[in-house]
């Protein structure tokens, strides 16, 4: 019997997530002995996965061009199981917050405005290098996905998980709970009544981040990862996306927000007072699934609407 | 789920010409009748009347109906009616949507009659749409205790104790303080009867003492409220007194030996005590207490002076506090208020001159009892004063202070300047004011004649500023006479603030321990303002007095008489009905954040082992916690997921 096949797509990515893969550490040889690695970009000299086909593609990376697109199209093809591999491929990832800016503004800041950058004549690359689509995409976007592996990167163990149920033929599903769920810092009372960046207050090794003032987004995102980043002592960032039963994180986000400031009126800051509070309200609350949340069509249509009609 | 195809009822009420004066009645039948699920759609006058109660049971027998939608007023009105008829039928009551047409369409579109037909269309269709998805749901019973806990010992706590006492019930009354009495006690009359405040507290204050059905627990703070409705668990902590209550026959020989001398807080520091001593002569438990934070160490090696002066051998410095736990039926609150800090209002000077006082200091300066045995004497000369000024509304209706009127500032003003002016006619007493507010039984007669018969002289105008004079040792006061429309300067060698009431200090704090909420002046919040006057949102929990809204003693006692028969009312009944609409957690989703708990007004929520739990009594079904859970583990059973997205679908979907 021939050994499983797996193929690994690199698209709009910083190829954290292949690095991920060599992170299995002592587990690599075993895995590599039970299935056969036909394709990864960072290891291999090839231009697209075998055209035999394989057992199981991973993609990472979310789709940015036209070129991408193609390539998306053409694992899945040949592909019998598609994974969604990391937070950019899932949701559009931090890529995916250029989704804040039209396609132009980025060309124009990239290539024009920058100030490291020297170009007189003002061109724009368009002949031999791919062209941009509007927007930074999540894969499902385009194809049909099997397995989601969030995270960014996903976590070694979860990948091995991962490739242990996809060779013995299991689902592979992640607990439908959130971060909190693993998290091992102790849940007291919730009454905050100011909210504050990491690292500008001394921090309670023992005791919730987001009760300390914080901004984790343990509670809205999906579990699985063992709590990582708190059990660090740094909030969570949500790279492991909403919960399959959630809409959108960042409305959950602003939910809990809300729950976690303290009941007492007297006491509680004015809500204007919390939205200063947190700076960047999107690349908090979606640093890693704008490009996939609800807000992300009516957020991109208004932008450009806005950036119109400022010029008009 | 019920897997029975729904057959919806939908009956539109004109609610005389309320809703039918500007709603167009038949074409909103007629729409109705279109609508998925419905068998019928009808009209009638009013709704609520006995034949259009009989309507809805009628055409429920003939066409088999087994949901019912009226649309009509707000369900806070007439949900339990409508209930009653679908219970009656043998429904289950809680297939029934009620969509408020009247206060949501015909009341507030009165000149839209379109638009109002338009918005009455979306509410019955996202009504009918809810109604096909509504659960049956069972309304549960539980029993009682017979015991009632009063919180705050003040003329509303005293008075409540007594009435449920009487009525053969036990209380258990918790006072802070050493002793009974709260602000009442601190009065010297009361307006506008002038009788002695004292003369008619303390024969109620030794009723509470002496009464074989109250256990009085002073000196001790609720710190713990579990369970719900009927069946309160209530941790009480009694704070060490270092003096046995029951030993002590307040002799007052440990005053004769005691070194220490601390201001009074009784006499507002006017006065001093010692540091073993009784907060006031009628005090009840009449007993004294040592007070650790000026007591000279405790030990007999450092004084022990008072141990060794008591025959009674009542006084034990290893006493401990003690955490009492306690079955509760009804909670009535009534923890009172604090006088609004005068240092907060620096314009006025109090702090810095010592001869502007507040009008609780001039209270205790007028009572017979008081530091100065009822002279009255400027604080800094202790000489007679010979004018006196009254500042009204003194950290009230103010926006950097409280907005709110304190109502009871300008009958004590009135009433002290009578005091005076009866005491010593050649004193002059002016009283700076925004308004006179006297709208309570007998004050407008009392308000005519102190200014007739008593000589006060009265300047309407908020006071700007107060001031030392520069040539003498009297007080200046500059204001705008908006009577006359210029500025006055006056001086006076007393100027009074009459400081309005605040809601008590860490009033927020027993509100979280209670699971009941305040209003946004941080007063405890009355379930409706008319009808529900002395309930919380909180089953079970009642509230009266100052710890409400600012209060006088007359509204206090009524309120207070109020809640004492609403709490009869369910500990005699012995048993209470609980709504079925309590939130039910997906274990499967729930990872214990505690986000729910901490967003659930009622206190109902607690994260135990990780996973959310839902006490079912003290859950009111209010849903905050399933919009805040970030993971959707928790839905209440009267307002699930699928019945909120029907309703979106339906307001959604193009009306036809």
């Amino acid at each position: 019997m021939t050994k499983p096949s797996l193929a690994v797509e690199t698209l709009s990515i910083c190829s954290g997530c292949e690095i991920a893969i060599l992170d299995l550490h002592q587990a690599l040889p075993g895995v590599l002995d039970a299935i056969d690695l036909k394709y990864i970009q960072v290891l291999m000299d090839f231009r697209e996965p075998p055209k035999e086909g394989v057992t199981v593609g991973f993609v990472s990376g979310g789709v940015r061009n036209e070129e991408q697109v193609e390539l998306l199209h053409k694992i899945r093809e040949r592909s019998q199981i598609l994974v969604a591999f990391g937070a950019c491929s899932a949701f559009g990832g931090i890529p995916g917050l250029a989704n804040l800016h039209t396609k132009d503004e980025l060309l124009q800041e990239v290539y024009i405005d920058t100030v490291s950058t020297v170009n007189p004549k003002g061109v724009i690359p368009h002949k031999v290098v791919p062209p941009l689509l509007e927007e930074v995409h999540p894969i499902s976007d385009f194809v049909k996905v099997d397995y989601v592996l969030p995270g960014c990167p996903p976590p070694p163990k979860l990948i091995a998980e991962l490739v242990t149920c996809l060779l013995e033929g299991k689902e592979f599903r992640l607990e439908p709970k959130t971060v909190c769920d693993q998290c091992p810092l102790t849940k007291d009372e919730k009454s905050v009544t100011n909210f504050i960046r990491w690292g500008t207050k001394k921090i309670d090794p023992e005791r919730c981040l987001l009760e300390q003032g914080f901004q984790c987004l343990g509670p809205v995102t999906q579990g699985g990862c063992e709590a990582r980043c708190p059990t660090a002592l740094a909030p969570c960032r949500g790279c492991f996306g909403p919960t399959e039963s959630v809409h959108d994180q960042a409305a959950k986000m602003i939910g809990a927000i809300g729950s976690v400031v303290i009941q007492d009126p007297t006491k509680a800051p004015a809500p204007e007072q919390i939205v200063k509070e947190i700076p960047d309200l999107v690349g908090t609350y979606l640093r890693f699934s704008l490009a996939a949340s609800t807000f992300k069509k009516a957020l991109h249509t208004n932008v450009v609407k806005m950036k119109k009609g400022v010029k008009a | 789920m019920s897997t029975e195809e729904p057959k919806i009822g939908v009956f539109i009420c004109h609610c005389g010409s309320n809703i039918a004066g500007v709603i167009d009645i038949p074409q909103l039948v007629e729409y109705t009748a279109t609508l998925p699920n419905v068998v019928v759609a009808e009209d009638y006058r009013y709704m609520c009347s006995d034949p259009g109660q009989d309507l809805i049971r009628e055409r429920a027998r003939e066409k088999g109906l087994n949901r019912v939608v009226v649309a009509a007023c707000s369900p806070t009105l007439h949900e339990p009616t409508f209930r009653r008829v679908l219970e009656s039928m043998g429904l289950n009551p809680f297939f029934f949507d009620m969509s408020n047409i009247r206060e949501h369409c015909s009341w507030v579109h009165t000149h839209e009659e379109e638009a109002a037909l338009e918005k009455a269309k979306d509410l019955v269709r996202m009504a009918v749409a809810r109604a096909a998805e509504l659960e049956p749901l069972v309304q549960k019973e539980v029993d009682v205790k017979a015991s009632v806990l009063v919180v705050g010992a003040g003329i509303a706590g005293i008075q409540a104790a007594l009435d449920i006492a009487d009525a053969g019930y036990k209380v258990y009354l918790v006072e802070k303080e050493p002793s009974i009495g709260g602000h009442m006690a601190q009065l010297d009359k009361t307006f506008p009867t002038l009788d002695c405040s004292s003369c008619i507290l303390t024969p109620k204050m030794s009723l509470i003492g002496q009464h074989p059905n109250i256990e009085l627990l002073t000196y001790s703070e609720v710190r713990e409220v579990d369970g719900f409705v009927g069946n309160f668990k209530v941790k009480v902590e009694r704070k060490p007194r270092f003096v046995i209550e029951d030993k002590c026959t307040a002799c007052a020989d440990c005053l004769e030996v005691c070194p220490v001398n601390v201001p009074d807080e009784f006499n507002t520091g006017l006065g001093w005590r010692k540091a073993i001593y009784i907060p006031f002569a009628q005090a009840v438990p009449n007993a004294y207490i040592i007070d650790t934070e000026h007591c000279l160490g405790m030990t007999p090696i450092a004084c022990g002076k008072c141990k060794d002066s008591c025959e009674a051998e009542a006084i034990d410095y290893e006493m401990k506090p003690e955490i009492l736990e306690l079955d509760i039926g009804a909670i009535i609150v009534t923890t009172g208020f604090k006088l609004f800090n005068a240092m907060e209002q620096l314009e006025y000077g109090y702090g810095k001159y010592p001869d502007v006082m507040t009008n609780l200091e001039m209270e205790r300066m007028l009572s017979a009892a008081g530091p100065t045995d009822g002279k009255i004497i400027r604080p800094s000369s202790m000489k007679k004063p010979k004018d006196i000024a009254y500042i009204q509304c003194v950290g009230s209706r103010n926006e950097r202070y409280n907005n709110y009127c304190s109502r009871v500032c300008c009958m004590a003003a009135l009433k002290q300047a009578r005091q005076i002016r009866e005491k010593y006619p050649d004193i002059n007493v002016t009283i700076f004011y925004i308004d006179m507010r006297a709208f309570g039984k007998g004050y407008e007669e009392f308000y005519e004649s102190t200014s007739r018969e008593y000589g006060v002289t009265f300047v309407r105008g908020r006071v700007a500023e107060v001031r030392g004079s520069f040539d003498s040792d009297r007080i200046v006061i500059r204001a705008e006479d908006t009577l006359l429309g210029q500025p006055v300067e006056a001086e006076a060698d007393i100027v009074v603030l009459s400081c309005g009431i605040q809601a008590a200090e860490n009033q927020g704090d027993l509100a979280r321990v209670l699971g009941i909420q305040l209003s946004a002046d941080g007063f405890f919040l009355e379930a409706h303002p008319k009808l529900r006057p002395v309930e919380t949102n909180t089953d079970g929990i009642f509230i009266a007095g100052a710890a409400q809204g600012p209060k006088d003693i007359p509204d206090s006692v009524a309120q207070a008489k109020g809640a004492a028969a609403s709490a009869l009312t369910m500990v005699t009944a012995g048993r209470v009905k609980v709504q079925p609409y309590a939130a039910v957690v997906n274990e499967e989703l729930c990872a214990g954040c505690g986000i729910c708990e901490a967003s659930c007004p009622y206190g109902a929520v607690k994260v135990v082992d990780n996973v959310a739990q839902v006490t079912e009594a003290q859950c009111k079904g209010c849903g905050t916690c399933a919009a805040a859970c970030p993971n959707e583990a928790i839905a209440p059973q009267h307002f699930t997921m699928d019945q909120i997205i029907a309703q979106l679908d339906a307001l959604f979907q193009e009306a036809r």
